[in-house]
């Protein structure tokens, strides 16, 4: 029994450790021109840790988006480039030039406006869709839920929380700026 | 001997559940006053991230939290100004701060009107929604001051301001005609 005792208080404590640990991940856009990054909704929150920006325009500043409303998983399966998207629209949730993120099962995420919308069954949207999709894929609309300062500078903003979206949310950031900016953010999974 | 180990780590574990708290941002973009407002939770709430901007040269953000005991309400109210809530020590009289947090969490700040004898207030704004009778009445008070300025300032750290327990937050940053604010809180601390 004595041989059980280690193995057993790690087999307890490595999960409540690790429960905790949340998930980091970076992402960089050197776009020039409106550099922007998107992450993946995963279960929890998504809490900025690092937003370092660089922009040209004196009027430029890092426009932060979460989820906004209900999430809503598509309704058939989209091929890929398909910009209709069959997903209940009832309450006509979703209007023209709602922000939108495309969620596929696999983490990708594709960022897009709706074009149009079809009775209460569909959306058409102004970017095609990048890859085939699955009855699983989830739509979030998105709506500006924060905003850091970069105005014709380089500016970094570090800390425990700069930012922390609503639980099961997407979140993009947006750089604006002239012909020279990016931006690079470091997020980690609040479980 | 064993037992007692793992007893003290699922007692840690569930601990740790209960206490880990929630990461929470809103944002405000508004002329003249941009102003947030987190509901109150069993624990402090800290501010972790203060960022915003003002045109005003004697911009401040003002941070409020509750000054004496959350209040429940006494019966469900309607979606208006009159507030059915105990006021039996003349706890809350005319132009006093309120937070109205409803039960799922929204929470409508304005102030009082007036009150009547002991058994309602009347707000200046109607509440946003209709109450149930497990909504809570907070009266506010100042509590912090953080310099903002014709700027745009940051203010990031651990703590950069604590509430008391079970308490709501309004963080208020004044400008001229130009201005925002974002805020980084984590709950139940």
């Amino acid at each position: 029994m004595k041989h059980l005792k280690l193995p057993m208080i790690l087999a307890l404590a490595v999960p409540m450790i690790t429960s905790y640990a949340g998930n980091w991940e970076s992402k960089v856009s050197t776009a020039q021109t409106n550099s922007s990054v998107n992450f993946a909704a995963r279960d929890g929150r998504l809490v900025i840790k690092s937003l370092h920006a660089e922009s040209d325009k004196v009027a430029g500043v890092a426009k932060i988006y979460g989820r906004s409303g209900t999430v809503n998983t598509v309704t058939t399966a989209p091929a890929s480039g398909a910009t209709t998207i069959s997903v209940a629209n009832v309450s006509a949730q979703y209007v023209a030039n709602d922000l939108i993120i495309y969620q596929h099962s696999d983490g990708t995420v594709d960022y897009t406006t709706v074009a149009s919308t079809n009775a209460a069954t569909a959306i058409v949207l102004n970017a095609a869709i990048s890859q085939a999709g699955t009855a699983k894929d989830k739509i979030y609309e998105l709506a500006q839920l924060g905003q850091y300062d970069v105005g014709a500078a380089t500016v970094s903003y570090i800390g425990e929380a700069i930012f922390a979206t609503p639980n099961d949310s997407p979140l993009r950031v947006l750089v604006d700026s002239g012909t020279n900016g990016y931006v690079s953010v470091a997020v980690m999974t609040d479980q | 001997m064993k037992k007692k180990i793992v007893g003290i780590i699922v007692g840690l574990s569930l601990v740790g559940t209960l206490y880990a708290g929630d990461y929470q941002s809103k944002y405000a973009a508004h002329a003249t006053a941009s102003a947030v407002n987190f509901p109150a939770s069993r624990g402090s709430i800290v501010v972790k991230a203060l960022h915003a901007e003002s045109d005003k040269a004697a911009g401040v953000a003002k941070v409020y939290a509750r000054t004496g005991s959350g209040v429940t309400v006494s019966s469900a109210n309607d979606a208006g100004t009159t507030i059915l809530v105990p006021n039996v020590s003349a706890q809350f009289v005319a132009t006093d701060l309120i937070a109205y947090q409803h039960a799922d969490g929204t929470v409508d700040y304005t102030t009082v009107a007036s009150t009547n004898t002991t058994v309602s207030i009347v707000l200046n704004d109607a509440i946003s929604q209709a109450g149930t009778a497990k909504d809570r009445v907070y009266e506010l008070s100042q509590q912090g001051q953080f310099d903002v300025a014709a700027a745009t300032v940051s203010y990031i750290g651990e703590a950069v301001f604590t509430t008391p327990n079970d308490s709501p937050l309004r963080v208020l940053v004044d400008s001229t005609s130009a201005g925002y604010t974002t805020v980084t809180v984590l709950t139940d601390q």
